[in-house]
């Protein structure tokens, strides 16, 4: 985290310009949900606007909520495995439904880990996966 | 075009989103567009647009939704909002529905922009007067008083009902005609929701001339008031504030005992000294006529004083005090009896060093002093012994460690094999089981690229009785020696069922096996269902350790193959001695662990429905639910809301099994805990405060029995606490945990693997976390003795610290209306996402030292991960052959039952229990299956922020 940004590119929070809209969730069969919630408040912090669907969210459900929501950009956390699948099939999906803009998605993938007993949001590892990934 | 608008925090998502799965049912053709506006922060230009998560019924095509912020302050409506509702009326939707924040006093813009307003609020306005200063009131068409399950909604409903016909001068109105309508929106299909849609779809009708034909729901609307689910009854609401005050009570009367004590314990001391002659036996009175003597009153009065003292001592007092010489001779002699059920046990008191000299198993405090000695044995007393504080056993078990490894990956055939190498050569069988994700989802493994992807991976995938089966071939699970812990929670009663008829089957064969001719019809019957198809099998070679048991009768019910007598008895038999736990623990997923796939009020019932069958057939073994506070640690909790989170969620569970009618020593039994054990100080003392708390709670306040009042628990070490820096390092951490739960006499231990940090653990990392606990329990000399933290005075004083810090807690969650309330305005995830910002942001400034990740680092690199990992991953071909399993389960077994399905949701519907139905539904149907039968009656979980 010592490397986040100070703000999200500068012409961006200019207030003449239209907020950057996100869609955050984490994936499928997925509840680890901290990582995803402390990436979604720094991104409103810096003045986006954040559609957030929350955990256990299917590719459906994010490709729906961001062509329904004209989103710039999602922010999904994945852990535990599957994520190829799961990014390749998103992107896929935004492509066929022509999402024109770019699909960037911000994937923060955590690395995959099992947590022993299911569960675990390890807030800080997971986000310096993200700063790894990034 | 409906406008809904309302306080924050009544409810309007949820109310959006049940008129919605309204709509659609009811008017298969309507497509409907949704607007939702939420504020823009002022500060920072940004918003949380947070509807889309509270609605499930986004997922129809004939819905959709926009979410929009502000982008101005100080106003409900968005400028840009009128363009947009132009917008969406051009295309083809029939319906708009336009939700906006506010408080309904100077937010009535919304009013102009739409034709039929919907005001949403609650009964947590203040004072009546407060609602002449509501606009919305005026405007309105129909107003919702949301959440009527909350205390005062009755009167929140006949003052808004009377100002709604003040507003208008239409005194004269009867309640039932004004478009008040009280609701229950997060309770699923509420009647009074229900009602309120079939009003709003009438007055929409009549005000903008609708036609009847296409805006006329057919819906059932014989119930008209919202039903409230009481899980606990209203005159019980406060149990934790007063157990917590009973806590402090107790506490408070131990002192004046101890007080007493050693007051009767000087003065006799005293008359010992002068040689007095009428002297009683400790803890006996004098005589009525020993207390007046004639010349020196002095003696008189030193009698009277002694006599005054003991009989401020309680009997249990005094009998504690009386008993003490016996047991400390019991525990210091070189051998001890007791008895466990109907078992006399003899244990050796010492075990002897290397050089020679006797280390005590139990060590009792020497003092002489009646005071000290009363506050230790109602504080503390012996492990063993009432309030269980040093342990509920007088000794460990001999024979059998609190080893238990967690484990689960790929196919349940990978699966089995790992189980068995963790077991071989043990003398118990303690298996944990780790589902993959789309089971704990409760789905079916399916090629679709976002579930194919997880199939398999963190966990074993388990979707039918043949996977469950396979799973645990060749460990007898009726056997004394095998235990099972199966960590599933949103489809456990499901899991559970598949489990019980696994242990059921298994002694079907080795009845089967008994006598080789009983298998004919069995044969012959399978042969009949797989005439054309292949029959399941496990695949691969069996492990060393697996004898094939349970395999026998893959593909068929148990039922199918013996007479209907010889099952009933086998059943029985199986019931009576299968001994595991499942996790089922609802309460901490709503909290921490987001794996709920049911709403929470049907989840809680279907507890109470496995509880309740296991009572009915007495289900002794077993643990109805493992209460876990470590998922609540692991998302971010301090060891002291970890605590008091976990042990109030027990006793909400006590509560409403108890409104539920059964009694407190049928159930409580059936309970278990399961703690995170991390590096604060206070994990020192976490098993002996809640077993404290625990058991003087079921004593004094449920007139629970002793084996009621036995708290037993599971630690695992964090996982949270493991960094994947110096990854190395983590096994010192997990040993220093580990010595924390075995000295604090946990049940139950699972010791995690280094590098969990970062992947699945791999057979080499397991087995040095084995080696942690094996070292502690074989080599560590300390740990020869079994009650080491006794009489530290550290540790006493953590105790008391930690436990008043739990009644706190207690209270605070009490003025919230206990834990159910509190889930209502998520007080428990807010705190546990507080307490993790703040460990992290410590971690992050160096102010909390972690070795190796923010000091001590390395010379020649920064930290990161300098070890080569083997990545845990289930292969393609495993993935394949799960998804081939669950199609060809189906394709052999639905037809045989095909009414199966639609019994359990009458079952549901009509309140009866719902695990009884699934023991039976489990034999043909697979998990996917059955959740989605049982989302349509009992709701699919609504998430929250």
């Amino acid at each position: 985290m010592s490397s986040q940004p100070k703000h999200i590119p500068a012409s961006h929070t200019d207030a003449e310009a239209t907020p950057l809209r996100f869609v955050t969730a984490a994936s499928l069969f997925d509840g680890h949900d901290a990582a995803i919630n402390i990436m979604r408040r720094i991104i409103q912090s810096q003045g986006a606007e954040v559609i957030h669907l929350g955990h256990n969210r299917s590719v459906e459900d994010v490709v729906r909520a961001a062509l329904q929501e004209d989103a710039d950009a999602i922010a999904l956390s994945s852990y535990q495995g599957g994520h190829v699948e799961y990014f390749k099939y998103m992107v896929d999906m935004l492509r066929e439904r022509g999402a024109g803009m770019c699909a960037c998605s911000a994937a923060a993938v955590a690395r995959s880990r099992r947590k022993r007993s299911a569960s675990c949001r390890r807030t800080a590892s997971s986000a310096s996966t993200i700063r790894t990934m990034a | 075009m409906l406008g809904l608008t309302g306080t924050g925090g009544a409810g309007k998502s949820s109310v959006v989103d049940e008129l919605l799965l309204r709509f659609l049912h009811a008017f298969p053709q309507m497509r409907i567009a949704v607007l939702a506006v939420d504020p823009t922060r002022r500060r920072s230009g940004g918003a949380l647009l947070g509807d889309r998560i509270r609605m499930n019924s986004l997922r129809s095509p004939r819905v959709y939704m926009r979410s929009m912020a502000t982008r101005r302050q100080h106003a409900a409506t968005s400028i840009v909002l009128h363009d947009c509702i132009d917008f969406l009326k051009s295309q083809a939707y029939d319906l708009v529905i336009v939700e906006t924040a506010g408080i309904g006093q100077s937010d009535s813009e919304i009013v102009d922009l739409v034709d039929f307003p919907v005001y949403v609020m609650t009964s947590e306005y203040g004072a009546a007067s407060q609602l002449e200063k509501i606009d919305m009131l005026d405007f309105a068409e129909v107003v919702v008083v949301n959440k009527y399950d909350k205390r005062g909604a009755e009167d929140a409903l006949r003052d808004v009902r009377k100002q709604w016909k003040r507003n208008r001068i239409a005194f004269q109105m009867p309640d039932d005609v004004v478009p008040v309508y009280p609701t229950i929106a997060s309770q699923f299909n509420d009647p009074g929701v229900t009602w309120m849609f079939a009003n709003l779809c009438r007055l929409m009708r009549e005000k903008l001339a609708l036609p009847d034909a296409t805006w006329t729901p057919d819906i059932d609307t014989s119930l008209r008031e919202p039903r409230a689910t009481v899980l606990i009854p209203g005159n019980r609401v406060r149990y934790l504030a007063e157990i917590a005050e009973q806590g402090r009570g107790i506490n408070h009367g131990i002192a004046k005992q101890a007080e007493a004590a050693s007051k009767a314990q000087h003065y006799h001391e005293s008359l010992k000294d002068i040689g007095d002659a009428l002297l009683p036996r400790a803890f006996d009175l004098y005589d009525h006529g020993a207390l007046t003597v004639d010349g020196d009153r002095s003696l008189a009065t030193l009698r009277q004083r002694y006599n005054e003292a003991v009989r401020e001592l309680s009997s249990e007092a005094v009998a504690l005090l009386r008993e003490w010489p016996s047991r400390f001779e019991a525990v210091t002699a070189e051998f001890n009896e007791y008895q466990v059920r109907d078992k006399v046990i003899r244990v050796e008191n010492y075990r002897v060093s290397l050089s020679g000299q006797k280390i005590a198993k139990v060590s009792p405090p020497k003092t002489k002093d009646w005071g000290e000695l009363l506050s230790f044995l109602m504080r503390e007393n012996l492990p063993g012994a009432y309030p269980y504080t040093g342990g509920v056993f007088p000794y460990r078990r001999a024979g059998e460690d609190p080893t238990r490894m967690f484990a689960g990956e790929g196919t349940p055939e990978r699966t089995n094999r790992r189980f068995h190498y963790l077991s071989l050569g043990g003398a118990a069988a303690r298996l944990s089981t780790a589902f993959d994700s789309v089971t704990l989802y409760g789905e079916d493994p399916a090629p679709r690229p976002d579930i194919y992807g997880k199939i398999g991976n963190s966990g074993v995938s388990i979707a039918t009785l043949d996977d469950m089966k396979k799973l645990y071939s060749g460990f007898d699970l009726s056997a004394p020696s095998t235990s099972v812990s199966m960590t599933i929670n949103g489809p456990a009663p499901i899991i559970l069922a598949m489990f019980m008829n696994t242990a059921i089957d298994q002694n079907v064969e080795k009845y089967l096996n008994e006598e080789p001719s009983r298998w004919e019809r069995a044969h012959e019957h399978i042969a009949s269902l797989y005439r054309d198809g292949e029959r399941p099998t496990y695949h691969g070679g069996l492990p060393e350790g697996n004898n094939g048991l349970g395999l026998g009768l893959l593909g068929v019910s148990g039922e199918e193959v013996v007479d209907a007598e010889t099952y009933a008895r086998i059943k029985t038999y199986t019931l009576a001695t299968v001994r595991g736990t499942v996790q089922a623990d609802i309460l901490k997923e709503d909290q921490a662990q987001n794996t709920c796939i049911f709403s929470t009020e049907f989840a809680l019932r279907m507890m109470g429905d496995i509880q309740q069958y296991f009572v009915d057939h007495k289900v002794r073994n077993f643990y109805s639910v493992s209460i876990s506070g470590y998922h609540i640690a692991e998302a971010g909790a301090n060891p002291i809301s970890q605590l008091a989170f976990t042990l109030s969620n027990g006793f909400t569970i006590v509560e409403y099994y108890l409104a539920r009618g059964m009694k407190v020593d049928d159930f409580a039994p059936n309970l278990s805990f399961f703690f995170s054990n991390g590096m604060d100080p206070e994990y020192t003392v976490i098993g002996r405060v809640a077993r404290r708390i625990w058991a003087r709670a079921m004593r004094e306040r449920y007139g629970a029995s002793a084996r009621s009042q036995m708290l037993k628990y599971h630690i695992q070490t964090s996982g949270r606490s493991l960094h994947a820096q110096e990854i190395q390092f983590n096994d010192i951490r997990t040993t220093l945990q580990a010595l924390y739960a075995l000295f604090d006499n946990c049940n139950s231990l699972h010791t995690n693997a280094y590098d969990e940090a970062i992947t699945t653990p791999t057979e080499e990392s397991v087995r040095r976390a084995v080696a942690i606990q094996l070292i502690i329990n074989r080599e560590l000399g300390l740990n020869f003795n079994e009650n080491p933290w006794q009489g530290s005075y550290v540790v006493d004083e953590l105790t008391d610290l930690v436990e008043e810090a739990v009644y706190k807690e207690f209270e605070a969650i009490s003025e919230r209306g206990g834990v159910l309330g509190a889930m209502d305005t998520m007080y428990q995830r807010g705190k546990i996402q507080e307490e993790s910002m703040f460990y992290e942001h410590k971690k992050h400034d160096g102010s909390l030292p972690l070795i190796g990740v923010n000091t001590f680092l390395p010379k020649d690199h920064g930290g990161e991960i300098a070890t080569e990992i083997e990545l845990i991953r289930s292969t393609e071909s495993e993935k394949g052959q799960q998804i081939d399993n669950v199609l060809l389960y189906g394709k052999a077994r639905n037809a045989l039952a095909p009414e199966s399905l639609r019994t359990l949701q009458k079952t549901a519907r009509d309140r009866q229990n719902v695990f009884e139905q699934l023991m039976d539904a489990v034999k043909n149907n697979s998990l996917g299956q059955i959740s989605h039968a049982l989302y349509d009656v009992g709701g699919e979980y609504r998430r929250n922020m």
